[in-house]
């Protein structure tokens, strides 16, 4: 079974900020929130290396775990998802998030934050996954449901940024890897995609994970 | 005029394309035989669609392949970097430190809490059989000694309620998703954890002016001195179930009126800090926050479960000083001596002398 990752070339990324530009484009991400940055390192000197960060789609998602009204589902196809009808706001996701995933619509001091918004892999929302009009101003576009790959990778020009089944990117990741001799650090990927073990409060080990919705199997 | 020569071209272009559909037309059907026979791979399943290269299928363990060609091993550490995006918290790609907030919040949270409040109660129910209810010798004539004025008890209760609603709605977040979560359902347990998140972040203003009060209006009578060294020597007589001299308010209530104060003002503070934007005072910051607020809160909690049971069932006679604000004279000669002696010789009053009206102002 396919499992959805995302992989950043950083030796390949020109942070040119499109995948950033046509994510909030594609799903209308209100003011003030991103589903995804460049963050660039060494910013002006030499080594410079600019990652694209996003949701990454943990297997045992830290989000999740401490999400108090559990409000979040695996996809079978490892996406993390969350639902914004019992979604509170109250900001834990992003204490807990190792990529600083989770926004929040309301900045203000002493009020609720809002629901958490996130990237969604472009798999629209947990209850339906469908491009209804409803559920697009909620969760953004279902481009899986219409065959079609995160439009962040699909946009990027020097293809730095790599969506899909997490095998065949690492094997496409592996071969750059190997045929310039250089530039293997997988970003993210040992925080994302592996038992960690100093985490006391694993979620299910299994896999694919019980809690997907039936819907959410064939979109 | 320009136009007819590309006009030509496109005809001729169509008559193109025309006889390649025909071909494509003869040909397809073979094709599409020839991809049904091609087996596929076991692991992708048929609905989900087909690799386009099967010969890419990865043929060993991915993350050791990238481990063993990686000049850095695949990193598993903090990262932080510039980002152009309006919020400068955001400037990371990784921080996995952030499994310690992780780990708390799913893990010791919950292990604090539970062991604090089952103590607590344990401990309540354990004095209760041991020693059962604190009576006294009612006073014969009926004397009432003015104990709380009307201001002491406002203070006090509305810091009561809002602490109440302040634990159940904060402790709604610690135990709400195994607890109540499973029987009352995504929807309804989501409605009511927002009306607890909102509720928590305004009941905590009252609160902590409740505090500021309490602590303006109490503070003289429960400074420590020699009296109540005596007292906690004996453990409040609580072993050798003989009363112990105290004054105003015996040590174990000036414990109590500290861990409020200092408790209060420590959640109030940091509470307050919590509901500022995330970017206000960095991440690592509100983690801190986050894990003094659970930690002192199961503290609390634990304290004001001793405290209601002894301001109640444990010492009888003593819940009629804060709900009332008057408590029998031989209540209070029984467990505050030094306070009543000292309460009747400034107003110049023995005990033999008139009763007082009970809605008078206390001395002090």
């Amino acid at each position: 079974m396919a499992r959805m990752k995302f992989i950043c070339d950083a030796e390949r990324c020109i942070e040119c900020n499109a995948c950033v530009s046509v994510c909030k484009n594609e799903h209308e991400v209100p003011w003030g929130m991103t589903r995804r940055r460049v963050v660039t390192l060494d910013d002006g000197r030499p080594g410079e290396a600019s990652i694209s960060m996003a949701c990454m789609h943990c297997t045992d998602a830290p989000c999740a775990s401490v999400c108090p009204v559990d409000c979040f589902l695996q996809t079978y196809d490892g996406i993390v998802l969350h639902s914004k009808e019992v979604c509170i706001g109250c900001g834990y996701c992003f204490y807990a998030c190792p990529f600083g995933a989770p926004q929040y619509p309301r900045t203000t001091a002493f009020g609720s934050r809002g629901k958490m918004d996130k990237c969604t892999y472009c798999a629209g929302g947990p209850e339906d996954g469908t491009n209804e009009p409803e559920s697009f101003a909620v969760y953004g576009r279902n481009r899986l449901a219409e065959g079609k790959l995160p439009i962040c990778a699909e946009v990027c020009s020097t293809k730095a940024l790599l969506a899909g089944d997490g095998e065949i990117i690492a094997e496409i990741y592996r071969e750059r890897v190997l045929r310039r001799g250089y530039g293997s650090a997988a970003w993210g990927w040992a925080t994302a995609y592996q038992d960690s073990p100093t985490v006391l409060s694993q979620g299910s080990g299994e896999w694919p994970p019980a809690m997907a919705t039936e819907s959410m199997r064939t979109p | 005029m320009r136009r007819m020569p590309a006009r030509a071209g496109t005809s001729a272009l169509a008559r193109l394309l025309g006889m390649l559909a025909l071909v494509a037309l003869v040909t397809v059907p073979e094709l599409a035989t020839a991809q049904e026979s091609e087996p596929q791979p076991e692991a992708f399943p048929a609905e989900r669609g087909v690799y386009l290269n099967p010969e890419r299928a990865p043929t060993a363990d991915l993350d050791t392949l990238l481990r063993t060609l990686s000049d850095r091993e695949m990193p598993d550490e903090r990262l932080d970097g510039f980002t152009y995006w309006q919020n400068p918290a955001l400037g990371f790609v990784t921080a996995p430190d952030n499994r310690v907030w992780r780990d708390f919040r799913t893990y010791w949270t919950k292990w604090i809490h539970g062991i604090l409040i089952v103590l607590a109660a344990a401990a309540v129910l354990g004095l209760f059989f041991w020693r059962g209810s604190q009576g006294y010798e009612r006073d014969p004539r009926g004397r009432r000694v003015p104990r709380f004025r009307f201001l002491d008890r406002v203070v006090h209760w509305t810091t009561a309620i809002s602490f109440v609603l302040l634990a159940l709605t904060g402790l709604n977040f610690v135990f709400g998703r195994q607890l109540i979560q499973p029987w009352a359902g995504d929807a309804a347990f989501g409605a009511l954890s927002q009306g607890a998140l909102v509720l928590h972040n305004q009941v905590g203003f009252a609160f902590l002016i409740g505090i500021v009060a309490m602590a303006g209006l109490w503070v003289q009578d429960n400074l420590f001195n020699r009296v109540d060294r005596e007292w906690l020597r004996q453990a409040g007589g609580l072993p050798s179930g003989r009363h112990v001299p105290a004054e105003k308010f015996n040590a174990g209530q000036k414990l109590i009126f500290w861990i409020a104060v200092l408790g209060g003002l420590a959640m109030g503070t940091s509470g307050i800090l919590l509901m500022l934007p995330i970017s206000t005072i960095g991440m690592g910051w509100m983690q801190v926050l986050h894990g003094g607020h659970t930690i002192v809160a199961a503290l609390m909690i634990a304290t004001i479960i001793g405290h209601a049971y002894l301001g109640s069932v444990g010492v009888s006679g003593s819940f009629d000083a804060m709900w009332k604000g008057d408590v029998d004279r031989q209540w209070a000669a029984t467990h505050h001596p030094l306070w009543i002696e000292r309460l009747e010789r400034d107003r110049g009053t023995g005990a033999d002398a008139e009763p007082e009206a009970p809605r008078a102002e206390p001395a002090e």
